[in-house]
């Protein structure tokens, strides 16, 4: 493999002179030679006819169209943004999980405190209903 | 070398906070004696940088005194090149905060003060403990100051946040003590170095890896345990969403490369890839999510989490890294990515906080519609302003790029996914920092009234910032080599347990 710095020029004019023949040269002297006939002279060629440069003139004066990817890009991001914030952070872990747990708790307690009537055949009643079902289990269990 | 310099570190602040208390409000020199203590800690702190041979792997400055013998319980206390940094860190830091707080039209000065510096003392405690439960005392006791400066002078639903902040973090602490208990129960020490040398069964590993590696994540924040913290940062006040941001989100990560990753190995290999999924989502999703926020505070919170998902990521990789390339060298690089990640973030998340905190300080609101126009009126502070908001997008030539472009490399290394999505927040950050520029600092004016610029303090402790963020970005040599052999010997110790 060669490197840049292999490359040896024998002095400064086969220097200029490989530099000028370079295709990149030679194209821009061809376009410079167009452009001076095509709008400074009005000439009017014939073989450009054959070639329609409507749509790369749009997509070049429409900057490669980057603006609108840009904005579309930043209309997803800015959409997806205000979905996870609202509904992930915000309603789902928020307030689902880290409050909402709390408030289930909240509503359970208020419910289980109703429980406490203070009427004796009340607490009877739930012990009697308890001790059922602890012998109903150990009975499913043994049979 | 100064005798006993860590415990001259931890209990200068905490006992000048506690006289501090008794400090009458209006005295004029209560300014200078806060930012005097500050500063003296701050000097200490570099004193103690000065003279810390980094080639030397084990702790140093040892101070070992038999607390409580009936528990098993020692005042032990060393520093690492990991724990140095972060208590220069730690001291800089409210070093500043001492200087911003000076600027403040504030109520109960000395309480606020005596706030700070109990903070300043109980954190460099986290970082030189090296008995695991004075570490949990210290860890723990950190939640008092937090919980009174946010409390006491945030903003108008404080009291949620508070409470929030504190029930997260103490659950993941309760899990924490248990398992500093079990290990205990099954070794008999609670000192770090024994505890490096214990063998736990794979089972206990997991074990304990799950509940120590939640109370971390709660602490960094991780996905999906982050929401505390926005909520915090809007309703603390400036310099307590400095502290939060700078300081305590990195107390979680020393958490993991003390107590997790060197302790709990295998347990950690078995969980990796879970860690590794959730730091990513924490990169991508939570710098999603900072885009449409209108609230500067909140969008730099969620900046926050997004940048600590790199340091988490960085910590997991090397378990794959160790499967895929099992260099030795790749796993103490990515340990490196993470320790810069830590420190570039402290200082330039510090240095955002405080330009939200001059703009509310000035116009009573952080809400970006708002503001616009300010490069017209505020022509220096829109520069800093622009810089940090630049730094935090990554950009080259400043700290966070080190980080950053390290723990890439490393997730590239390990494999190309995880490469491919941290890289995303070069995009994604850059879009929530430029448009946040966009909105604040360009546009049309929409504040009237007088416009104050930068003043003479804040153009100090912004340069200060900016400096640094740039000299770490130039030349993160200094750092690497300082962390190189305790990276090294942690390096050793985890993969002789794999």
């Amino acid at each position: 493999m060669w490197s840049p710095s292999e490359i040896k020029y024998q002095g400064i004019l086969s220097f200029i002179i490989h530099g000028i023949l370079s295709p990149a040269s030679i194209a821009l002297l061809i376009g410079y030679y167009i452009s001076i006939k095509l709008y400074k002279e009005k000439t009017n060629f014939k073989f450009l006819k054959f070639f329609s440069f409507k749509k790369l003139i749009l997509i070049i004066k429409s900057n490669y169209k980057f603006d609108e990817l840009f904005l579309y890009i930043s209309l997803i991001m800015k959409k997806s943004s205000l979905f996870f914030s609202n509904k992930m952070d915000i309603a789902l872990i928020d307030g689902f999980i880290v409050n909402g747990i709390p408030k289930r708790i909240n509503i359970l307690s208020s419910y289980l405190r109703t429980i406490s009537s203070g009427y004796l055949y009340h607490y009877a009643f739930l012990i009697v209903l308890s001790l059922v079902i602890i012998f109903a289990a150990i009975l499913v269990r043994i049979l | 070398m100064i005798d006993n310099i860590l415990s001259m570190l931890i209990w200068i602040p905490i006992i000048s906070g506690l006289l501090i208390l008794f400090y009458n409000n209006k005295d004029s020199y209560l300014n200078i004696i806060n930012i005097s203590i500050n500063l003296f800690v701050f000097i200490l702190s570099i004193f103690l940088l000065l003279s810390f041979n980094k080639n030397i792997s084990d702790f140093q400055f040892i101070e070992n005194f038999n607390w409580i013998p009936s528990l098993n319980i020692f005042y032990y206390l060393g520093v690492d090149a990991i724990s140095v940094l972060l208590i220069v860190l730690n001291t800089l830091i409210f070093f500043i905060v001492s200087l911003y707080n000076s600027t403040l039209n504030l109520t109960k000065r000395s309480y606020y003060y005596a706030s700070f510096l109990v903070a300043n003392g109980l954190t460099i405690g986290v970082f030189s403990a090296i008995d695991a439960i004075l570490f949990y005392i210290f860890f723990e006791a950190l939640l008092i100051p937090m919980f009174l400066i946010i409390g006491i002078w945030g903003g108008s639903n404080r009291i949620y946040a508070t409470v929030k902040f504190f029930i997260y973090t103490f659950l993941g602490s309760i899990l924490l003590l248990i398992s500093f208990i079990y290990i205990n129960y099954k070794i008999s020490s609670f000192n770090i170095l024994t505890i490096y040398d214990a063998n736990f069964s794979l089972k206990e590993q997991e074990l304990l890896f799950i509940a120590m590696a939640i109370a971390f994540a709660i602490k960094i924040p991780m996905f999906p345990f982050h929401t505390w913290l926005p909520d915090a940062h809007v309703e603390a006040p400036t310099s307590g969403s400095v502290i939060l941001a700078a300081i305590l989100l990195k107390v979680g990560a020393y958490g993991f490369i003390r107590y997790v990753i060197p302790v709990v190995p295998l347990g950690a290999l078995s969980f990796d890839i879970y860690f590794i999924i959730l730091s990513i989502i924490a990169i991508v999703y939570v710098g999603i999510i900072a885009i449409t926020q209108d609230d500067m505070k909140k969008l730099i919170a969620y900046s926050s989490i997004s940048h600590m998902g790199f340091v988490t990521l960085g910590f997991f990789i090397i378990f794959q890294l160790f499967e895929s390339t099992l260099s030795h060298e790749d796993i103490i690089i990515s340990l490196s990515g993470s320790m810069y990640q830590i420190l570039s973030h402290g200082f330039i998340s510090a240095a955002l906080f405080i330009c939200v905190g001059s703009i509310y300080d000035r116009y009573k609101t952080k809400k970006i519609s708002d503001l616009g126009g300010l490069i017209n009126q505020m022509p220096i502070y829109s520069w800093f302003f622009v810089f940090f908001a630049l730094a935090n997008c990554g950009l080259p030539g400043t700290s966070s790029f080190v980080g950053e472009l390290i723990i890439i490399i490393s997730s590239f290394k390990a494999n190309f996914l995880y490469a491919f999505f941290a890289s995303t927040t070069l995009i994604v950050s850059a879009f929530y920092s430029l448009w946040l520029v966009k909105r604040v600092i360009y546009g049309e004016i929409n504040i009237e009234g007088e416009y104050i610029d930068a003043n003479s303090l804040e153009k100090v402790i912004l340069a200060l910032l900016a400096f640094i963020v740039l000299i770490l970005g130039i030349y993160p040599d200094y750092i690497m080599i300082f962390m190189n052999s305790t990276l090294e010997n942690m390096t050793n110790n985890i993969l002789t347990k794999l």
